[in-house]
């Protein structure tokens, strides 16, 4: 049943995403102008930009991610959806997940394409600075970037469910959605960041160094989806009248 | 003292606030002027009376808070009362962790020369609780009936404080050159600190029961009021016959 | 006050350790003057038999 309603609400999700091309025609452009300031604040000829690429570009998954749980919700509120889904019967877990499920798809494209954005534009391997270390694209390194995105993703949108369904609804919504998801995500963002450098050999890292991260990435994915599917429960339950 | 005519004061209350009085300036006397200063801290081990007790405190405070906010949660303890201890919790453990971070700068400028230091995870962990509960009591400001307040802002709680060990495992780990913290060197521990520590601990704890009790008082008088405010305004729109058929309370109704 | 109240008195960075303690009494102060105004308000409206604590 649980896993039913998963498929179920991630399907209608990522129909209705598909159907306004929100994610495709405003997140991404978002995530690419961000970028672009980035480069135009951290000079890239003196290879600050090639040494911040890591974390840039996981600060912009964050911010990307703040806006798609906002979207998430706001085709719930719109015409009391979320309260026809909650007096559906369906399974609170179910609905979690799925919700989940499809925030995390989105992610994924959008963090593929911004990969390949970053190192396309920001030069990671240092050739048009002439600062960067002796560096390869090997097999291990697209695998562990690849493996990383996908390891810290659940997490990231259980998180976002969990606090756009929280906010949900009230007026307060743009301004404390940021404020309650960024700080709780701080473990993702270290251990991408520190995946990152691995991966591009930054700091003198290793790619082998990476994998540990890849752990607290699993780790934290495994705590947030397992604490948001207990709490949506209670979250969403039906008010007592 | 005999019993004024209005506020939340009791006899209880008023024997545990003079106590906290006195327990203070007692521990300012101490701290200030009758403790040597300390062989490796020297003078600044004298923010540490504050420092310490205040971290150990916020921690009380928000477990306090987060216990009360399981309790909510679950349906079978399910009780107003939860509800109004995590709210009143929270907002002592935000002012404790703010002394906490604020005399803790100051201590660092004069130990490490510096206010801040981003590779000290307990630093940079305590920041992220702080930002974490002020999270948390912008959840309370939120439109929405009472349970509904409650119910959101137990599951911020819940979460704040699992995440709260993931983020500080997590700093600890991304700063390979984490320096040994200061608090655990041999040297500053001694019989002075131990007294001071355990006095201000003490001290803290007094006044954040006092303050507990003051706190839940007040709402449980705000939730009275409101009750009656919503009543009254009912009765009146009746009597205009606006709403003819205004029989169900609203969830807000307390009692 | 008697000498041995004063033996110690801290001679190393004295601003910073007196705006601790500034801090932390004016803090508490703020707290404690915050919930006994509130108290005060709201028991004037309740009437002294309907208080919930007493």
């Amino acid at each position: 049943m649980i896993w039913r309603t998963a498929r179920l609400v991630a399907a209608k999700d990522l129909r209705i995403e598909w159907r306004s091309r929100v994610a495709l025609a405003q997140v991404l452009p978002f995530a690419i102008v961000t970028l672009t300031l980035f480069a135009f604040a951290l000079n890239p000829a003196g290879g600050l930009l090639r040494a911040a690429t890591p974390g840039l570009y996981w600060v912009t998954i964050l911010l990307i991610l703040v806006l798609a749980a906002q979207r998430a919700f706001v085709v719930e509120t719109a015409d009391g959806a979320l309260d026809a889904l909650r007096l559906s019967g369906l399974p609170p877990a179910g609905i979690f997940l799925g919700k989940a499920w499809a925030l995390a798809v989105q992610l994924w494209l959008l963090e593929a394409v911004l990969a390949v954005g970053v190192i396309v534009l920001y030069d990671p391997t240092g050739k048009i600075a002439g600062t960067g270390p002796a560096f390869s694209w090997t097999v291990e390194r697209a695998v562990l970037l690849v493996i990383a995105g996908l390891a810290a993703t659940p997490g990231l949108a259980a998180v976002g469910t969990l606090h756009g369904a929280l906010a949900a609804g009230s007026r307060a919504r743009d301004t404390l959605l940021p404020l309650l998801v960024l700080p709780i995500v701080v473990p993702a963002l270290l251990g991408g960041v520190r995946t990152f450098e691995a991966v591009l050999a930054l700091n003198k890292r290793s790619a082998s160094e990476g994998w540990p991260w890849v752990g607290l990435l699993l780790g934290f994915s495994l705590v947030a989806v397992v604490v948001g599917t207990l709490a949506f429960g209670p979250l969403i339950e039906e008010d007592p009248s | 003292m005999t019993s004024s005519r209005t506020g939340t004061g009791t006899g209880a209350t008023r024997v545990l606030g003079l106590a906290t009085l006195a327990m203070f300036v007692a521990l300012l006397a101490f701290g200030l002027f009758n403790s040597p200063a300390d062989a490796v801290q020297r003078d600044s081990v004298r923010i540490l009376y504050l420092h310490v007790p205040a971290a150990e405190m916020a921690y009380v405070a928000f477990i306090v808070a987060a216990v009360s906010s399981a309790a909510y949660l679950w349906k079978r303890t399910r009780s107003r009362a939860w509800d109004r201890v995590a709210n009143a919790s929270v907002e002592l453990g935000v002012v404790f962790t703010g002394i906490t971070l604020a005399t803790g700068m100051m201590w660092g400028r004069i130990s490490w020369g510096v206010y801040w230091d981003w590779a000290d995870a307990r630093l940079v962990s305590t920041l992220l609780l702080f930002v974490m509960f002020l999270g948390y009591l912008a959840v309370r400001r939120l439109d929405g009936n009472d349970d509904q307040r409650a119910r959101r802002s137990a599951v911020v709680c819940l979460v704040a404080i699992l995440d709260v060990p993931l983020v500080h495992y997590s700093v600890e780990w991304f700063q390979t050159t984490h320096p040994v913290s200061s608090l655990e060197t041999p040297g500053a521990i001694d019989g002075t600190f131990r007294f001071l520590h355990f006095w201000g601990l003490v001290t803290f704890l007094l006044g954040y029961v006092w303050l507990m009790m003051h706190a839940n008082r007040i709402a449980m008088l705000e939730d009275k009021v409101a009750g009656e405010d919503l009543a009254v305004a009912i009765a009146e729109r009746q009597r205009e016959g606006v709403v003819p058929g205004a029989t169900h309370g609203t969830a807000g109704v307390a009692g | 006050m008697s000498a041995a109240l004063l033996a110690y008195v801290p001679t190393e960075d004295v601003g910073m350790i007196v705006a601790a303690y500034t801090l932390v009494g004016v803090a508490g102060a703020g707290l404690a003057w915050r919930v006994l105004r509130k108290g005060r308000r709201l028991t004037r409206r309740v009437p002294k038999e309907e208080w919930p604590w007493t």
